[in-house]
């Protein structure tokens, strides 16, 4: 079997306990930008430099029955390098419960939980870890390997893009991997 | 008055580098550049106990990237 996989990414003020978006959308291509709103074209909402992008909470649902097992989760920038003026953070590894990262409303402060630098490209080997569980990127039970009996969701990979001396315009169009063992 | 350096762990080099720090003067967060160009952000008025907590977190959440840029240039030195 092949895993089937959907991104989503969470939107909104934050809710219910554990905290998670007001609303989660699929999230087949996702730009960094001054706003909360996935359907908002990223080009009308620029970054102004010296400021930050809106955090992006990712996340990806892997379909039941689909999979036997996934684990080994791992999640990078693997391809692309940014332009000058341009530092991505993104969540720390992820074990278990413990250190999952925690919802919270959208802002464009930097996130101080964001302790990954994601700025540079780098083997997905060295990517930080990820975990799995049911119901949702916000819930308990999250596992480094967990079968495929239900719907399961890795914990959030949240991102923010953080600007200092940029120069205007797009940035490249970098590639974020997740990867995971399935059977 | 002096300019205000940090020497902290640098994701990029992978190693301790120095800092210099700065202010956005947008929303006067805390922007530490290394001397690579690379640079991290902390919040507005942080204080010591808490800056020195996230750069210790920085440090531990970074170690070991492996970029692709090395594993370039590593290549191209075998053929060099």
């Amino acid at each position: 079997m092949a895993a089937t996989t959907t991104w989503y990414a969470d939107h909104g003020t934050q809710t219910g306990s554990p905290t998670k978006g007001t609303s989660r959308d699929a999230a087949s291509d996702v730009n960094w930008k001054n706003a909360d709103v996935q359907a908002t074209t990223y080009s009308t909402v620029p970054i102004t430099d010296g400021a930050n992008s809106y955090e992006i909470w990712l996340n990806c649902k892997f379909t039941a029955s689909t999979f036997n097992q996934i684990s080994a989760g791992l999640f990078a920038h693997t391809s692309t390098a940014f332009g000058t003026g341009l530092t991505l953070k993104g969540p720390a590894a992820c074990t278990g419960d413990g250190d999952r990262l925690l919802y919270t409303t959208p802002a464009t402060t930097a996130n101080s939980n964001l302790t990954t630098n994601m700025t540079s490209a780098i083997a997905i080997g060295s990517g930080v870890g990820v975990c799995f569980g049911a119901t949702g990127p916000e819930a308990t039970g999250k596992a480094t390997s967990i079968d495929g009996t239900v719907d399961r969701y890795t914990n959030f990979l949240t991102t923010q893009l953080q600007v200092s001396g940029a120069a205007a315009g797009d940035t490249a169009q970098v590639t974020l991997t997740l990867q995971f063992n399935e059977n | 008055m002096a300019t205000p350096i940090k020497t902290f762990f640098c994701a990029k080099e992978q190693k301790d580098t120095e800092h210099v720090l700065t202010t956005s003067p947008i929303n006067a967060e805390i922007i530490a550049t290394c001397e690579c160009g690379e640079f991290v952000k902390f919040s507005a008025n942080i204080n010591r106990e808490e800056f020195d907590r996230q750069i210790e977190a920085y440090s531990v959440a970074n170690q070991g990237q492996v970029s692709t840029e090395a594993i370039e240039e590593n290549l191209q030195a075998l053929v060099d």
